[in-house]
């Protein structure tokens, strides 16, 4: 009779290697599976009310989701968020949407309107650094089609999704112009190029320009200029057919909301005084979109409010802005960071980077949903 | 001959993983040159950054002299390494950079330990707990109960009596305008605990003699750092640190400051 034996190695063999099978999936722990679910509606008393999210960064989908779950339920339906060119356009015309995909499909699904801001530049639209070395926010005017291209793809693809974009941000600011001197005329240059082509993919689309940083910083200084300096020689460069409504930081610093106006502070109500410049040149009708406000309560930083003050100041100036049919949104700065910063950064956030509500997020998110409930 | 040729196919197997392996196992052993430990030893001088904006930890005096617990840690490391402290202003931003670009070998400046930064830098033993700490009056009989708890409204200290009323039933939480506020509540029995940060328990408990610390509520150590590569500095840095914990330096220098 013959007795087939099966290779006592072949066996120890295939059960070594079933065993690390199992101990490599073990050891690579999936992420929960994320679904958009069916879409949401935001409960609110205050349809202005916002929060600049920080999903930039943000790799994982259900984190994604659950910052953007924890905005709605705040009451907050807009959130503004940065889509950065050179994540986006690797290559020129090659395009990697997945991340944006995800940010712009859970917000709608979570019922919030995303405004979305476009900038930080490609390495490939900048000087070969061997040349000249950059930062991210070097675009010169050799340029300005390529991101008026991307502008185009990003409007066309978001074209049922996204109704509001904008146009840089702070390039009143040296830092956030490459590390050049600002230069208004150039950025309205850039501006009327973004304009054209947002318009050509959407005629619809709201074009938000700015935001100007909110400072003091005089003619020839280096780090920038007066945001109400700029906004006067954005118009004397023509700025007025290139954009739909201006893009505003509100920040109080150490002043209460309702601190008064004056060119020679910065405070919350300093957009006032922006409002007053598009006035004077016939811009009145245009709306202010405040795309970044807020206090901070860090006691490690001077330009800080106490705990109390932050969560009271923010809870007036919601209250403010419900009557300014001027002003569209006020978002405030920031919803979160994908990880703690350790620094006095985090004090601007409303939930932990573990997801975790501070007192500011409970507070707010009261006056928002419950207050006149009867 | 098939047995032969197998333990030859698996000695060659081994061979090559060792092989792959070989750069990780030299790693392990062998370890960086710590360019900065090179420079203090060749000056004699430990150069530490700080921000002096921050006390009782980091302050600066109208002649330009530094002060708190901090310059007074870092003076003493040096000293017992026979080494001489010196310190240079960073802005709270830069506090990392300039690490790295070698302006200082060490920064000393009330600094939590931030994950995200490890590898590029490293971080010496903790030498402060500043996280928030359950604050009640000293037990006079039996387990004292916590059920109405004072915070600072709004402050990370009210962020953790939240967390914890949602998690265990009967917590009420009592809000105060300051952290001082918060103790006085539970000296005057108006509540059974407060939480406060580690800084202004330590501050502010001297003053209330019946008052203690019961629970370590959340952790936020603070650490000197130094640039990853500074592997030797770190070291001598937290031998030195280990002594003053031994011999009681480290607490004699918190409690001087936190009494002032």
């Amino acid at each position: 009779m013959n007795v087939i034996h099966r290779p006592i190695k072949f066996d120890l063999a295939l059960r070594v290697c079933l065993l690390l099978i199992f101990a490599f999936a073990v050891e690579q722990a999936g992420e929960p599976l994320t679904t958009l679910g069916p879409r949401q509606m935001v409960i609110t008393t205050n349809a202005k009310a916002g929060v600049h999210t920080r999903l930039t960064d943000e790799g994982a989908p259900w984190k994604i989701q659950r910052n953007l779950q924890l905005v709605r339920e705040l009451g907050a339906p807009w959130i503004v968020e940065f889509f950065p060119w050179a994540y986006i356009e690797y290559g020129k015309n090659t395009f990697d949407w997945w991340h944006t995909d995800q940010v712009i499909d859970h917000a709608r699904a979570q019922g919030l309107t995303v405004i979305a801001r476009l900038g930080l530049v490609p390495a490939w639209a900048r000087p070969d650094p061997r040349a000249q070395e950059t930062t991210f926010n070097y675009l010169d005017p050799d340029h300005y089609d390529d991101f008026g291209d991307f502008v185009y793809a990003f409007v066309d693809r978001y074209k049922d999704r996204v109704d509001h974009i904008i146009i840089w941000n702070e390039p009143n600011l040296s830092f956030e112009w490459g590390m050049r001197p600002v230069d208004a005329q150039a950025y309205v240059d850039l501006l009327k190029v973004a304009y054209r082509r947002a318009k050509e993919a959407n005629p619809n689309i709201v074009v938000l320009a700015g935001a100007l940083a909110p400072t003091l910083e005089p003619t020839g200084s280096s780090a920038g200029l007066n945001d109400l300096i700029y906004l006067q020689q954005m118009y004397d460069a023509g700025a007025k057919d290139t954009f739909d409504a201006l893009a505003a930081h509100a920040y109080g610093i150490r002043a209460p909301i309702d601190e008064a106006p004056d060119p020679s502070r910065v405070n919350f109500r300093r957009i006032e005084l922006l409002r007053d410049i598009m006035q004077r040149n016939g811009d009145g009708e245009k709306p202010v979109y405040i795309t970044e406000a807020g206090w901070n309560d860090s006691p490690r930083w001077n330009q800080a409010v106490t705990p109390a003050q932050r969560i009271e100041n923010t809870l007036k100036a919601l209250e403010w802005v419900k009557d300014k049919d001027w002003i569209k949104v006020l978002a405030l700065w920031v919803f979160s960071y994908p990880q703690a910063t350790r620094t006095f950064s985090d004090n601007w956030t409303f939930i932990t980077d573990d997801l975790r509500p501070k007192p500011i997020y409970d507070e707010v998110k009261q006056q928002l949903t419950i207050s006149n409930v009867q | 001959m098939a047995r032969s040729r197998h333990l030859k196919l698996l000695s060659l197997l081994v061979a090559a993983f060792g092989l792959l392996l070989l750069p990780d196992f030299i790693g392990i052993f062998a370890r960086p040159v710590d360019e900065t430990w090179g420079r203090v030893e060749q000056l004699g001088v430990i150069r530490f950054a700080i921000n002096p904006t921050y006390m009782p930890f980091d302050g600066l005096g109208s002649h330009g002299d530094f002060f708190g617990i901090d310059v007074d840690i870092a003076t003493e490391i040096a000293r017992r390494l026979g080494k001489r402290a010196e310190f240079v202003i960073a802005g709270y931003d830069s506090l990392y950079d300039v690490l790295r670009v070698g302006q200082a070998a060490a920064t000393i400046s009330a600094l939590p330990i931030d994950p995200g930064k490890f590898g590029l830098w490293a971080y010496s033993e903790p030498y402060f707990e500043a996280g928030q700490v359950l604050v009640t009056r000293l037990p006079k009989s039996g387990k004292t109960l916590e059920v109405s708890i004072a915070v600072e409204y709004g402050s990370e200290a009210d962020a953790a009596a939240r967390y914890l009323a949602r998690r265990r039933v009967g917590v009420e939480i009592k809000y105060t305008q300051s952290a001082v506020d918060a103790l006085k509540a539970v000296d005057n029995s108006w509540v059974d605990a407060a939480i406060v940060d580690g800084v202004s328990a330590r501050q502010l408990l001297p003053k209330y003699p019946e008052l203690q610390i019961a629970e370590q509520v959340t952790s936020d150590p603070y650490a000197i750092a130094v640039w990853g590569e500074s592997t030797r500095l770190r070291e001598a840095i937290d031998a030195k640190l280990a002594e003053m914990k031994q011999d009681g330096t480290l607490q004699r220098i918190v409690q001087e400051w936190m009494r002032k």
